[in-house]
């Protein structure tokens, strides 16, 4: 009986069970604090945060360009300091040009980084081909316009993998994966798509209305900015595909300087397209909007933050500044060897570069003058400061006990006194300290009571580079005087008046101009603008040439990078650049 | 005539844990001087809660000599964690600590947010049976199956089945075994199963979309939203399918018993984060199955109780194990990999070569660098390269590297040996591990003049000849056996006799010593210190050590 009445009990609860079966066996997963894609896009916002996902990944990815081309060229050094900065040699092997497949690093993340971008811009273009504007309060004039400017971006992406790696495979879609290749293509197949795909935006993107501030132009891609993008394009093609495009390269270049895609215009100030309010500011063509309590990138340790003394934040007041404590990564390649005596390089010692036309304004120390406004771009010497006792102080070294008198020389200063060198004199990127090379400051680090602290958007294109593009052009086919007056419209800015006639280019000064000169005066204008590689590449100067601590290349090969271990053991239809190992 | 009994049982546990964090540091403090802040605090909040709900119900039943066992039942298992936190900067006060966190400054700053919150959950579901059969105790037979579903897994591979067979032969109890009087029991068996895992994050097979930076349009700033990671909607059970073979005895009396087993265990469709290629992914990661691995070895376990006399006693246990290991392929239907991949990647400042590889084919842990050759006049670095020539290591390059050693032990043991006499009991359990390389990291770091910081004693000693402008090498330069027997815990005690008294049956003091010696070549810190389970046996690439202590205790046990 009890058996059966078992039998009972175990058969109802079997019936319980099977009619909530679906409970019983439900494996589907609750989503809390993300959400799913199929379910992303309801509202304008949604699409608007995810139309702009790349163009915030494209800043983060500023950073490794900006190691790559400059670390690498002749202008900016990471010299070892007391022990700092040595990390196993990756940035003697940067200066050096002895990188390989093994070393990763910043080679490593601009692949990723760039078609990381790439791939989102594919997904967000995909996504609004796909969508219908009007569900969201948009037109189809604004669609139209946003997935422009994910395919100027896109080019952008593109036009920085063609210049650092030259072989790369050419990716399109997201969803449909057979429309990418898989393996690499010629690289005159990546200029025929820049070059299609952004001079079909010069034509779909939205225009510069008229001088002065846009506000819903900012951060944003603009006819201007995809023109220059050509410009960009036509003045390496040479270098990209061996085939000369300068006179393509003048044609966009003039016409963005005859305001056909909006108005722009020099600023009076060296500095202005730097500066907090540089989002108004008609010299810039295309900025990343920066701010403190949003993105910052360019204030970052990569780039523009960790260019001055360690101990910084006493001179500058800026110890709350969100991006950080200061550091020393990035100084000036020296101009003076430990006996005193100038080099004499060819290339590099950019500040003598400065030097070489007196009265230049960036050359003033490095100041916050109050409301928000700076002067001078090199930090030298002893840095004096007030501290909150009222006593003068100078800025220390972070560990070893000494006032920093910074010199534009590398070698194991500490604290001798300024005009003494020392003994040993051997200088080269192992045999620094915190005195070796100039210090300086791009963009403003303004004090902690000044609001306008870290405001600065990124200029990623400016019209002065438009300006030296068409210059270069000029000077190319021999219009010398035409190159002359376009350099020296820009140039004049930096110069008293007094001097003007001593520096400027002949016919309008003294000065003369030549290829070497048009090299140097990119490297003053364009100094740490993360584009003195591409600069030197262009005048054959990258591998063959001879620096501060820098031997001429076994061959041409170093003109672009490898491939990194891991990119190629994940892709293994990838074949290595020529000149490097696998 | 047979009998049967027949129970259910409906069991559910409900396990909540609740975690209330905060933090405070005052303005006083060099950190916050630093850092340009007056005071900065924070507050958190998590809850892990778990139920299971497990009905079970089993059947017995016997007819002659043959017994039968059955039980059935299913399993849900539901999890969930969620938390949030709060922070803020610059406090008007230091007495607050973590108390007021709205007087604050820098939650008034724009773009600070200072605050998060999460929630995540997870189901397991099981339905599961087994039978078992033996006939009279000599011939036993177990078959069993797990029907289990993850929600963790992708949406057509949530469910997995995990059967499992055993078979025993108690041998001793057969007529032709009755006459060994000094065997008290011995079995043999041999048993089949799998086992899966999915101890992992939810949501990795979902698409879902994401919070990242700030980016700014039609005049204000706002979060950008994308793709979280790689969609990978075939994830599915890592399975292990393990088979045993084994013999229990009991001799003497059972004085002497223990078991050896003979162990080979397959584990297919490892889960974990694999390099994919940016085109076509996303990003460079996805968490994916691949890769089969499989272990064998042969375990045992043997116990003797030596002497037991009224004034003396003594009695040991020895386990230990011997396996080997081998990576069987990267690959599955879907991924095809490369077949090797570098693993434990050395910090700052040395970020250079990793010091493993795992390869097709071949055994976890093998250390795969420059093989050393010495040191060059003006102390420069040498190693052979692959044709066997000697070369600066400036020159080498991947080509050059090897398999120098392995950091998987081949033995691994333990053994507790207890005396007793008298009142008197001393207890001593020993351990170590034999056969395998470890690379002694912290000589790589600390160990030579190039380190600027505190330097080991051997940078002037042994390593004095290497220039300090020489970067260490990856190479068998730092490698050493590690092989090691280490007295882990010695016990002293001593039984008091009182007298009767009705509460008190016992009191014994004791001393206990922990990590007493250690046997060892190694010639950096306590090799038993160094990882040998997991992906990376005998190799780290931190150059963090903590100290392995050696620990008193005295203690009075009372017994009521």
């Amino acid at each position: 009986m009890k058996f059966l009445r078992n039998i009972a009990a175990l058969a109802t609860a079997s019936v319980v069970c099977a009619a909530s079966f679906t409970g019983c066996t439900d494996l589907d997963e609750t989503l809390y604090d993300q959400v799913g894609t199929q379910n992303y896009y309801n509202t304008k916002n949604d699409v608007i945060r995810a139309v702009f996902r790349p163009f915030e990944h494209a800043y983060w990815s500023i950073q490794s360009r900006h190691v790559l081309n400059e670390l690498t060229a002749d202008q900016l050094i990471t010299p070892t300091r007391d022990g700092w900065w040595d990390d196993g040699g990756k940035w003697r092997r940067l200066h050096y040009h002895q990188w390989n497949v093994e070393d990763g690093g910043d080679a490593q993340t601009e692949w990723n980084g760039c078609f990381q971008g790439i791939m989102q811009c594919n997904y967000v273009i995909e996504d609004l081909a796909s969508l219908d504007p009007s569900r969201f309060g948009l037109s189809q004039t604004e669609f139209d316009n946003l997935q422009a400017q994910c395919r100027a971006l896109r080019a952008w992406f593109y036009l920085r993998l063609l210049d650092a790696f030259r072989n790369i495979p050419l990716a399109v879609s997201f969803n449909d994966v057979s429309l990418n290749t898989e393996s690499q293509v010629d690289p005159e197949v990546i200029f025929k798509f820049i070059e299609d795909e952004l001079t079909e935006c010069t034509r779909l993107l939205a225009k510069k209305e008229s001088l002065g501030s846009q506000p819903n132009l900012q951060g944003q891609w603009t006819q201007a900015a995809a023109a220059s993008l050509l410009v960009r394009l036509y003045l390496n093609a040479q270098v990209y595909i061996g085939q000369e495009r300068y006179a393509d390269c003048e044609k966009v270049a003039q016409d963005i300087l005859d305001g056909v895609y909006g108005p722009y215009e020099v600023a009076d100030r060296w500095d202005a397209a730097f500066d907090w309010d540089n989002n108004s500011c008609d010299e810039v063509i295309f900025g990343f909007p920066g701010s403190q309590g949003y993105s910052y990138w360019h204030y970052s340790s990569d780039m523009y933050w960790w260019t001055v003394p360690a101990r910084a934040r006493y001179y500058f007041g800026d110890a709350k500044a969100k991006a950080g404590d200061h550091n020393t990564k990035y100084a000036a390649s020296p101009s003076y060897d430990l006996n005193g005596d100038l080099y004499t390089y060819e290339l590099g010692m950019p500040i003598q570069n400065f030097r070489k036309y007196p009265g230049d304004v960036r050359m003033n120390l490095y100041h916050n003058l109050g409301n928000s406004r700076r002067e001078g771009m090199f930090l030298f010497g002893y840095l004096e400061y007030v501290d909150e006792d009222g006593s003068t102080k100078r800025v220390r070294a972070p560990e070893q006990p000494y006032d920093l008198y910074i010199r534009d020389a590398v070698g194991p200063f500490q604290s001798l006194d300024p005009g003494k060198w020392p003994a040993n004199k051997t200088s080269n990127l192992a045999s620094g300290d915190h005195n070796s090379g100039w210090h300086f400051a791009k963009y403003p680090f303004y004090d902690d009571d000044d609001a306008n602290q870290m405001e600065s958007d990124y200029t990623e294109i400016r019209l002065p580079e438009i300006i030296y593009s068409l210059a270069e052009c000029k000077l190319r086919s021999g219009k010398k005087s035409e190159a002359a007056r376009l350099l020296n419209s820009v140039r004049r800015r930096n110069y008293p008046a007094e001097n003007l006639q001593e520096v400027l280019y002949a016919p309008e000064g003294k000065a003369s101009l030549d290829e070497a000169e048009m090299l140097a005066e990119w490297g003053r204008e364009f100094f740490a603008e993360s584009r003195r590689r591409i600069d030197l590449i262009r005048f054959g100067k990258f591998s063959s040439g001879s620096w501060w601590d820098k031997q001429p290349d076994a061959g041409r090969y170093t003109e672009i990078f490898p491939i990194m271990r891991p990119i190629l053991n994940s892709n293994p239809s990838l074949v290595q650049n020529p000149g490097y190992s696998n | 005539m047979s009998n049967h009994t027949l129970n259910t049982q409906v069991t559910f546990a409900d396990h909540q844990y609740s975690n209330n964090d905060s933090w405070f540091r005052p303005s006083t403090s060099t950190l916050a001087i630093n850092s340009g802040y007056e005071g900065e605090a924070r507050r958190a909040y998590s809850k892990e809660r778990q139920y299971i709900v497990e009905w079970v119900t089993n059947y017995n039943t016997h007819f002659g000599e043959n017994n039968i066992k059955a039980m059935a039942g299913y399993s849900y298992q539901y999890s969930q964690y969620s938390g949030f936190s709060a922070e803020n900067k610059d406090f008007p006060n230091d007495g607050l600590g973590s108390d007021n966190l709205g007087s604050g400054e820098l939650a008034k700053e724009e773009g600070e947010v200072l605050m998060s919150s999460y929630r995540n959950d997870a189901k397991l579901i099981a339905f599961f049976g087994r039978v078992s059969y033996d006939y009279a105790g000599k011939y036993l037979l177990t078959a069993s199956l797990r029907h289990e579903g993850s929600s963790k897994f992708g949406a057509n591979h949530k469910w997995g089945n995990f059967p499992a067979f055993s078979a025993g032969w108690r041998i001793s109890e057969e007529s032709f075994m009755k006459g060994l009087t000094w065997l008290n029991d011995l079995k043999i068996r041999g048993d089949f199963g799998v086992t899966g895992n999915q101890n992992f994050d939810s949501y990795l097979s979902l698409n879902t979309m994401t919070g990242f930076g700030y980016y700014f349009y039609n005049g204000k700033y706002f979060q950008v939203w994308g793709p979280s990671k790689n969609v990978n909607p075939d994830l599915k059970w890592e399975k292990g399918k393990n088979w045993n073979v084994g013999l229990d005895f009991s001799v003497l009396d059972n004085r002497l018993y223990g078991s050896l087993n003979y162990f080979s265990r397959r584990q297919q469709d490892l889960l974990g984060n694999y390099k994919v290629s940016v085109p076509p992914y996303l990003f460079d990661e996805t968490y994916v199955n691949v890769g089969t691995m499989k272990n064998t070895g042969f375990e045992f376990d043997i116990n003797f109780d030596a002497v037991n006399t009224r004034d003396f006693g003594y009695n040991f246990n020895v386990v230990g194990t011997v396996m080997s290991n081998k990576f069987v392929d990267f690959s599955n239907s879907q991924y095809v990999g490369q077949d090797f991949y570098n693993i434990c990647s050395t910090e700052d400042p040395y970020p250079f070569y990793d010091l493993q590889r795992i390869e097709k084919g071949e055994s976890l842990g093998n250390f795969y660098m420059w093989k050393y050759a010495g040191i060059t006049t003006d102390g420069d670095w040498l190693v052979y390269d692959k044709d066997g020539d000697i070369i600066r290591a400036s020159q080498a390059t991947d080509d050059d590297r090897r398999i120098v050693g392995n950091g998987m032990p081949k033995f691994t043991m333990s053994t507790t040996h207890n005396f007793r006499y008298r009142n008197f009991d001393l207890a001593l359990f020993f351990r170590g591990a034999f056969g395998f390389d470890i690379f002694n990291i912290h000589d790589f770091y600390y160990g030579t003049r190039n380190f600027t910081g505190n330097r080991l004693k051997k940078a002037y000693g042994k390593n004095f000849d290497i220039n300090p402008q020489a970067n260490p090498v990856v190479s068998d330069y730092f490698l050493e056996r590690g092989d090691y027997f280490k007295l882990d815990m010695i016990t002293l005690g001593y039984t008091i006799k009182t007298p009767k008294a009705r509460f008190l049956d016992r009191i014994r003091v004791y001393g206990s010593m922990k990590n007493v010696f250690t046997i060892t070549k190694f010639s950096g810190v306590d090799p038993s210190t160094y990882q040998v389970n997991g992906l990376t046996p005998g190799a780290q690439g931190s150059r963090t050590y903590y100290p392995s202590t050696r620990q008193f205790i005295l203690g009075v046990q009372v017994d009521f």
